[in-house]
């Protein structure tokens, strides 16, 4: 952000805003206008005898009423006095009034200054007024008010109680009492003997504008003035609309909108020390601090940058409903922030709803009881071969570089195809536009991560974004294990490195082009180990994104990219399965505004891969022989398999928006499969409905449609699988609601549902033969809830709850069973809180069903290999359920012109072990539970940025 | 240090690592006898033809009183066959076909009269089986150039107790194993329910592994003995005319540090081979072939299971590796060392080698 202060000029005529208060009171039925100053610290009543501040100075008592219940006015540059006017006012009490056009300055030092109630008997006379601090919440509201009091006098005069009567509320009721009970007063006299007495008081409260002053006196004039300009953008254009928030110690709020052209003015102000605050859509929310000066103009021009935190929900060309009605979004504030997940963006992702606990360290997304392979990631549009680490200590998309986190359990798109479970968008984010570098730098005892972005030397209108991860725990781990001894085989050792160039085009476009990738392998432990060959896995890809606003109608994107991958897994002896592929993706769509009511897209999504398969594995059985799986058969097989997958895919979709209400979105994707020689035609339609607009509105929505997935490759191979099979086959349905309960609190609840046919399922008979064909279906219900509170400067948080049940069945002649990754409950809490100073501490509670296995009733020997099978009918039994507590606690130290955070992420704080599989006595009578929970593990890490 | 190993041990899991340590439950090893074990069922010939007959013998082993007992195994076998060419190969939708079994039997099996014994259904320790005559041209064919077969499936049921029938059962064998005396079923460490898989082909056969010149610590064992010294140093001559080896204990920690003994066989060549239908042994196909060993004292520090190679050529036979073992801390004339020979037609064969702990 960036100001520009330009000129400060004197004011010819200053108007001065000032407060008065009024006091009414009934025993001689004088009312008295009082005037304060608005540069005091409180609103004072300025009375009798009351000095009096005007910018600093006093003026002398002199000018004051006198001490007897009369209170002065023109305190502030008001040369004269003003008087006070009296009206006729009655009360119950029947306290009687009498009116006089002026009220006597001088202190009445006889009873004649007082009237007679009655013959002999004469009021007290107030001798002490006491001013009352006008209360801070009726000041903010702008309110005046007059309280009615009733005060007991004894016969010295003193006040020994006071009762509200009449109350106004707002802390009026309070200031008059106290003010009042510090009153004194001669007391009534009854023939001449002082008597106690009560009396009804008027206590006015009133904020009056103080007439202009025509002095020329620069103390006359003490009123300034601060205006400005917002703009954002290169170049620097003024932004309408944006709202702007002036606050001073003891002045109600001055708020501004800026006009058409970005200006803005605030006059007139008192001098002093004013906050500024902006705040704009898109923009990073400013803070600022201007003095004005008494008779002179400030002006300043403030330059907003694009927030980082902005979770935009806006689609294309400003739509501001998602199409997918099956939708969490995550902004990076929250993605960086969520406790238990080291700042890794897609282990956010496991704290949302729907999404299961996937088994320890597997590195696996869990959707609404899919198999995790169901489920596809991209990175800006393009398919991320492999999600996590080895070890799922961190997934392969460093969350600097994150700007939003798109989730979409189900129900998505005509835009994405091949898979039946959910999808996560990672979209990154556009280089910082402020022309200078930026750069963090973060270190754990896991990992250390970097990356720097800004312009690029040389070339104008470009600029770099890029970044680069390490893992090194092996490297300090490794030797402690060796010499401890260790039953471990090996630990990860990873890398991944992006990097990008990006222009900006005009209207909002974009070009980027880049590269990314990752590294994974295993170290052994074990130096001289010839029994574990570690597997290692690889990608690299370059990629490119157009985003390009033809016309204010029309608007065109694309991503493409190419890559490389391979991965290798050794298996016992000499076997081995090494997989290289060529991934080249392109993906594209023109989206047109038709009218003011829709927007029709038409897309392609193409997929090519060229691949290459290599392993060395045990023969296939034939003529009675057994599957020889526990045995180191010598006689194995080589494969040298080579082949295309070619996966061409176009889509079609309107999103109508008839009303500001009512938004349908329908689509169909058209897809076909080279190594199956398939089309799959998925119409989908989604809808949401407005149903309360406002602050808190409620929004139904539902969703339906049709997704195929193509077998995996390796099941449509000629030399390892089955041809003529069709694709994985599943209805979406989905019906839910939104409710926005405040304008940080929303509650949404989705039942959704999921019916799978023509499932492609191997099976190994009793004689080793594997089929492979589409015999299997399924079906998954359940119900999610969201409780949200949205991240604002100091908190976020959430509650997560998923109820569901997945079952298969494998073949017709099969029994229907629980899906193996099926958990019927699922429970996320977390929340973060910027506590001050720097500090923020959060916590995340996790709930989940245990995992399923198979329970034996017992061991069949089988003479052929010598092992066991289960006996009897095979029942599916759950284990214990998985729950763990997470805290994270960072500290943040600001600098001018960088930032230095320390953090401890506190796994498993009460130390709880999870049951995360069973494991089975060799033959079968028994089963014991064991975790792979870690223990309470501390992770500290320190990050800076500048 | 336990607490530190496991926080290292955590710290350095990963998905692969995790299956070999780190918090690993412990099971015995399935290569210890220390309950009732069947080590094997030998069919004799190990393939048939249809309508011809085998003869199936259970080899078993019984460690539940420990190493220093004699493991041999006093039990009741039952036999089902009756089961051929089951739907998708799968033995398991064999079951529903004995559930009226125990209407024929008494509920003591034993019991039951000879003559009034169900067809298909045997008692004793041994069990004569007849292939089908239709067991060939039930069964599917498995492809073009594939020779055809059949399948057989022979339930049994190892009891180091009393059989005794079970009603209503269609998911397993209906009968049960119950202790003599107090007549309570008995629990897989004293009741071993299995199937053993009888191939039926035309035109070829297979034959058992046919082990041979077994050595222990390279020194060959006579096949018999009268007295001490008709056997090789360090053996000793059993009352059955056997000679035995003689180890010292193990008394070290863990056993390490200890000899390790070795003990290997040769191969019969035909234990490799198929033959055609004029008893020649075919070129072509080969068997697989694997060796398992198993212990009811000592160690065996090695893994228990591998292959056994293939003959390079018609003349010789191929020696097996090292089957590996480490006495037991205590003395004791009941240490056994059990080898299982398979290969992947059926054919199986069992060698105890017993040996004398001082």
């Amino acid at each position: 952000m960036s100001k520009h202060t330009t000129s400060t000029r004197k004011t010819p005529d200053a108007k001065l805003a000032w407060l008065s208060q009024k006091a009414n009171f009934f025993d001689s039925g004088a009312v008295v206008r009082v005037l304060s100053s608005p540069n005091a610290g409180t609103l004072k009543i300025c009375q009798p005898m009351c000095k009096l501040l005007i910018s600093g100075k006093k003026r002398s008592a002199s000018r004051l009423t006198s001490a007897f219940g009369f209170c002065t006015a023109g305190l502030l540059s008001v040369p004269a006095l003003a008087q006070p006017q009296v009206s006729q006012s009655g009360d119950a009490s029947g306290a009687s009034t009498a009116s006089s056009s002026t009220a006597s300055l001088k202190p009445a030092d006889d009873d004649s200054a007082r009237t007679a109630l009655h013959p002999g008997l004469f009021p007290p006379k107030l001798l002490h007024f006491e001013q009352a601090v006008y209360p801070p919440e009726a000041q903010n509201l702008e309110l005046d008010a007059s309280v009615v009091l009733q005060i007991s006098i004894d016969n010295e005069g003193k006040v020994v109680r006071v009762e509200v009567r009449d109350p106004a509320g707002h802390g009026f009721d309070e200031a008059a009492a106290r003010a009042a009970e510090k009153f004194t007063f001669e007391p009534a006299t009854r023939d001449g003997k002082p008597v106690a007495a009560k009396i009804l008081y008027r206590y006015g409260f009133k904020l009056e504008p103080k007439p202009v002053q025509q002095s020329s006196s620069p103390a006359a004039s003490a009123i300034g003035q601060l205006r400005g300009k917002i703009v954002a953008g290169s170049p620097p254009t003024g932004l309408a609309g944006v709202s702007l928030s002036l606050t001073a110690v003891g002045f109600a709020p001055v708020r501004l909108v800026t006009a058409a052209d970005g200006t803005w003015v605030a006059a007139p102000l008192a001098p002093g020390q004013y906050n500024v605050e902006v705040a704009a859509a898109g923009y990073q929310r400013i803070t600022q601090r201007e003095r004005v000066d008494a008779d002179r103009v400030t002006a300043v021009t403030y330059a907003l940058e694009s927030s980082e935190e902005t979770a935009i929900e806006v689609t294309v060309r400003g739509t501001a409903i998602h199409r997918e009605v099956a939708h969490y979004e995550l902004s990076r504030k929250e993605m960086m922030r969520v406790p238990g997940t080291f700042g890794d963006a897609i282990h956010a992702v496991e704290a949302m709803p729907s999404v299961a606990r996937p088994p320890a360290f597997s590195g696996a997304l869990i959707v609404r009881g899919s198999a995790p392979r169901d489920t596809q990631v991209f990175v800006d549009g393009t398919l991320v071969p492999r999600v996590f680490h080895y070890g799922s200590l961190s997934s392969v998309v460093p969350t600097e570089m994150v700007e939003r986190l798109e989730f979409y359990p189900s129900n998505f798109s005509a835009r994405y195809g091949r898979g039946m479970g959910g999808v996560v968008e990672v979209g990154l984010r556009q280089t910082n536009p402020d022309g200078k570098y930026h750069g963090s730098v973060q270190v754990d005892f896991i990992n250390a991560r970097a990356n720097a972005e800004g312009p690029v030397p040389g070339l104008k209108g470009w600029s770099f974004m890029g970044g680069m991860r390490t893992s090194y725990v092996d490297r300090w781990l490794v030797p402690v294990l060796r010499s401890s001894g260790s039953a471990l085989a090996g630990m990860p050792r990873y890398y991944d490195y992006q990097t990008y160039l990006e222009r900006r085009l005009p209207n909002n476009g974009v070009f980027r082009i880049g590269v990314f990738g990752s590294h994974d392998m295993y170290v052994p432990i074990d130096q001289n180990t010839t029994d574990w060959r570690p597997p290692s896995d690889s990608f690299g890809h370059l990629q490119s994104q157009l985003r390009l606003p033809l016309s204010s109608l029309l608007d065109f994107r694309a991503s493409w990219s190419l890559g490389r991958n391979q991965s290798t897994e050794p298996g016992e002896n000499d076997r081995m399965l090494q997989t290289k592929f060529t991934l080249g993706t392109f993906r594209s769509e023109l989206a047109l505004k038709t009218g003011s009511v829709g927007i029709a897209r038409l897309g392609t999504d193409m997929l090519y891969a060229p691949f290459t398969v290599r392993a060395l594995t045990d023969s296939s059985v034939s003529n009675g022989e057994l599957a020889s799986t526990r045995t180191n058969s010598p006689s194995l097989t080589s494969y040298d398999i080579h082949g295309v997958y070619l996966r061409p895919a176009v889509y079609a979709e309107y999103e109508l928006a008839p009303t500001r209400r009512i938004n349908i979105t329908a689509g169909t994707r058209f897809d076909y499969t080279k190594d199956t020689s398939k089309f799959d035609v998925a119409p989908r339609v989604a809808a949401r409905y407005v149903l309360v607009d406002g602050a808190t509105s409620t929004v139904l929505k539902g969703g339906f449609g049709l997704f195929y997935q193509p077998p995996e490759p390796g099941q449509t191979l000629p030399e390892l699988g089955t041809t003529g099979l069709k694709s994985n086959r599943a209805v979406h349905s989905m019906l839910g609601f939104e409710q926005s309960l405040s304008k940080q609190v929303t509650l949404s609840v989705e039942a959704f549902d999921k019916e799978m046919r023509q499932l492609v399922v191997s099976r190994t008979d009793g004689a080793g033969n594997v089929t492979t064909e589409n015999s299997g279906k399924g079906r998954v219900v359940g119900t999610d809830l969201l409780l949200r509170y949205r991240a604002d400067e100091r908190f976020f948080g959430w509650i997560a709850y998923t109820l569901s049940r997945s079952t298969r069945q494998t073949a017709p002649d099969q029994p229907e069973q629980l899906f193996i990754y099926d958990q019927t409950h699922v429970l996320n809490v977390l929340a973060s809180y910027k506590l001050g100073r720097g500090w923020e501490l959060g916590g995340r509670f996790r709930y989940m069903s245990g995992p399923l296995y198979r329970a034996c009733q017992g061991g069949l020997f089988d003479n052929a290999t010598g092992g066991y099978s289960c006996y009897g009918s095979p029942n599916q039994a759950r284990l214990g359920p998985y729950h763990q507590l997470d805290v994270r606690v960072e500290k943040t130290w600001e600098f001018s012109r960088f930032r230095i955070s320390g953090y401890l992420d506190l796994l498993n704080a009460y130390n709880h072990s999870s049951p995360d599989f069973a494991t089975m006595k060799f033959d079968r009578s028994e089963m014991k539970p064991q975790s792979l929970s870690l223990p309470i593990l501390p992770s500290f890490g320190i990050r800076g940025e500048i | 240090m336990k607490a530190i190993a496991r926080i290292l041990c955590a710290l350095g899991v990963s998905t692969v690592s995790l299956s070999l340590g780190c918090d690993k439950v412990s099971w015995p090893s399935r290569n210890h006898i220390a309950s009732l074990r069947v080590l094997g069922v030998r069919a004799e010939p190990p393939t048939l033809a249809p309508g011809k007959s085998t003869r199936l013998s259970v080899s078993c082993a019984d460690g539940i009183h420990g190493g220093s007992s004699d493991p041999s195994c006093d039990v009741e076998v039952a036999w089902f066959a009756g089961c051929d060419n089951p739907e998708k190969n799968d033995p398991k939708k064999c079951f529903e076909r004995y559930a009226t079994l125990p209407d024929q039997l008494e509920p003591v099996v034993a019991d039951t009269e000879v003559d009034r014994l169900p067809k298909g259904f045997g008692f004793g320790r041994e069990f004569e089986f007849v292939a089908p005559d239709n067991v060939l041209s039930n069964a599917a064919k498995a492809g073009v150039n594939v020779v055809h077969f059949g399948s057989s499936y022979v339930f049994f049921a190892v009891c180091a107790g009393q059989l005794v029938t079970l009603k209503g059962l269609k998911d397993r064998l209906p009968v049960g194993c119950r202790d003599r005396h107090s007549q309570q079923l008995l629990d897989q460490s004293r009741f071993v329910v299995g199937v053993t898989t009888i191939y039926s082909y035309d035109l070829i056969t297979s034959r058992n592994p046919e082990l041979l010149s077994p050595e222990f610590d390279s020194v060959a064992i006579p096949e018999s003995c009268i007295e001490a010294a008709d056997c090789p140093a360090n053996f000793d001559c059993s009352t059955a005319g056997e000679c035995l080896p003689v180890v010292e204990v193990c008394s070290k920690t863990h056993q390490r540090g200890c000899k390790v003994h070795c003990l290997d066989f040769a191969l019969a060549k035909s234990s490799f081979g198929i033959f055609g239908p004029d008893g020649s042994q075919l070129p072509t196909p080969e068997k697989s072939l694997w060796l398992d060993y198993f212990t009811n004292a000592g160690g065996l520090p090695d893994d228990p299971t591998f292959a056994l190679l293939t003959p390079k050529d018609a003349t010789t036979t191929e020696r097996s590796d090292c089957i590996a073992w480490v006495p037991p801390p205590e003395a004791t004339q009941n240490a056994h060392l059990w080898v299982v020979v398979r290969d992947n037609r059926g054919g199986l064969t069992v060698r105890d080698q017993r040996i004398l702990v001082r």
